[in-house]
């Protein structure tokens, strides 16, 4: 393992494995504490449109999917408060329109599968320096709005009407979060891979979820639990010779069975 | 809420989040998320920033574990929400409210779902903190008796205002017909009847 430290693209996978590991989690806790794990499903999917234009275009494809994938959250997130359908409809159906476009844009591609591929499963190998400046810039991004906005986003995730007697933005302060959800997903993609995304996200804050009954809690474990499961994953599959955001999710996996075992349900009804 | 028409001042201030702090509102509708990781403490200290609190500054502590047992809950600080009876987590409401120390309290129905000792045991809390703040307290509720024994001025409304005044002016037997929709006998009013400690 030391050895390879010494390869750059060992390095970046690492780097960008802990950055993942930390924004993924982080919003993690207001996602399972909203209900709104198919988001991210929906997100990684637009995400998958994004990059298959991307590649379509023969242009860096994260220059597109940030974009593609900012707008469909902010769509669904605007959709779910103009409609009476619930999120999960929205979702539904900006997901799929996203996902067939993805598709018809990868058949007009010619010579198409290797790079799809990558971005569909994850792979470690693919980790380029403007991956990691991106992932780089939204942890920063992250770590500036969180000052204000950790407290604010769980206060109207405890209780929207509640919060709403003591803060004014609430639908503001959704449209960011929404915004910088959107861009960990994005982010996250070549290293993890579109299908494993909501799962990477989910996990780590459900675990926590599991042995904590304090939300500052669950979201300083959430965080550990993530960083800890990047590192340990992306180890293991140098070590095992295997897809990197596959061998982490299973790692969450291990750590959720436990948390569930050991965890205090008395706590938690 | 978006205001209809005309404009909301709070002691002679516009509406902004700084100034909503100097109010203390318990909701009669409790909308919590059930599955939310949270202690009583959290809750309290919530109102004291206006927020969702991390870690809690020694005297933030202090302060909410005081309003806590204000309302005689101080047991509960650090107790699971999803765990605690309606009147115990309707005790840590108000317990929210009173931590800002509001010169203005409002209370929407406080004794829906409570049992009748915690009932007269909320109604004396809100009376106390009344006296003891020298606070403004509005309080919405169907329970025309606790209305009478627990206010200096009542509004009586049934979709228009049928009487603004003292309990006894309000509560005068075409009022209540009025509020109460009721047609072709008259009721025996209680309160003369009633004593009430």
């Amino acid at each position: 393992m030391i050895e390879m430290l010494e390869y750059p693209f060992v390095q970046r996978a690492i780097i960008a494995g802990i950055l993942v590991g930390f924004l993924g989690s982080w919003y993690g806790v207001f996602i399972v504490q909203r209900k709104m794990s198919f988001l991210g499903t929906g997100l990684a999917h637009a995400a998958f449109g994004g990059v298959a234009l991307g590649l379509l275009l023969e242009t860096e494809p994260l220059y597109v999917a940030v974009p593609f994938t900012v707008i469909v959250s902010l769509a669904i997130t605007r959709l779910k408060e103009k409609t009476k359908l619930e999120s999960d409809t929205s979702i539904g159906i900006l997901f799929a329109v996203s996902a067939a476009l993805g598709i018809i844009f990868i058949s007009l591609k010619q010579n198409y599968t290797a790079d799809a591929f990558t971005y569909l499963f994850g792979s470690i190998l693919a980790v380029m320096p403007v991956d990691l400046f991106l992932t780089a810039l939204v942890t920063l991004l992250t770590i500036a709005f969180s000052f204000k906005y950790w407290g604010r986003w769980a206060y109207a995730s405890f209780d929207r009407d509640l919060s709403q007697t003591d803060m004014k933005t609430i639908r503001a302060d959704d449209y960011i979060l929404s915004t910088l959800i959107a861009l960990t997903i994005v982010v996250s993609v070549k290293l993890v891979g579109i299908v494993l995304i909501a799962a990477f996200i989910v996990i780590p804050a459900a675990s926590a979820r599991l042995v904590t009954n304090r939300f500052i809690r669950m979201t300083v474990i959430a965080v550990v639990f993530g960083i800890t499961s990047a590192i340990a994953g992306l180890w293991l599959s140098f070590e095992l010779d295997l897809p990197g955001g596959a061998v982490i999710v299973l790692l969450q996996a291990v750590i959720f069975i436990v948390a569930a075992i050991v965890g205090k349900p008395s706590e938690l009804e | 809420m978006q205001t209809s028409s005309g404009d909301v001042n709070i002691f002679g201030s516009p509406l902004n989040e700084k100034n909503l702090k100097k109010i203390g509102y318990v909701p009669q509708v409790k909308t919590l998320e059930r599955s939310f990781p949270a202690v009583a403490m959290d809750l309290v200290a919530a109102g004291l920033r206006g927020t969702w609190p991390g870690k809690l500054k020694a005297e933030e502590q202090a302060k909410c574990l005081d309003a806590l047992s204000k309302v005689g809950a101080q047991h509960l600080a650090n107790r699971s929400l999803s765990n605690l009876s309606g009147g115990e987590l309707q005790r840590v409401y108000i317990a929210r409210a009173f931590v800002r120390e509001p010169k203005l309290l409002i209370l929407d129905e406080p004794v829906t779902g409570v049992d009748h000792n915690a009932e007269k045991d909320i109604h004396h809390i809100i009376d106390e903190y009344n006296h003891d703040a020298s606070a403004t307290v509005i309080l919405v509720t169907h329970d025309w008796e606790a209305a009478y024994h627990h206010s200096d001025k009542v509004l009586l409304l049934n979709n228009r205002i049928i009487c603004f005044g003292t309990p006894k002016e309000a509560f005068c037997a075409d009022n209540m017909r009025g509020a109460f929709e009721h047609v072709g006998h008259k009721h025996e009013m209680i309160f003369g009847v009633h004593n009430h400690d």
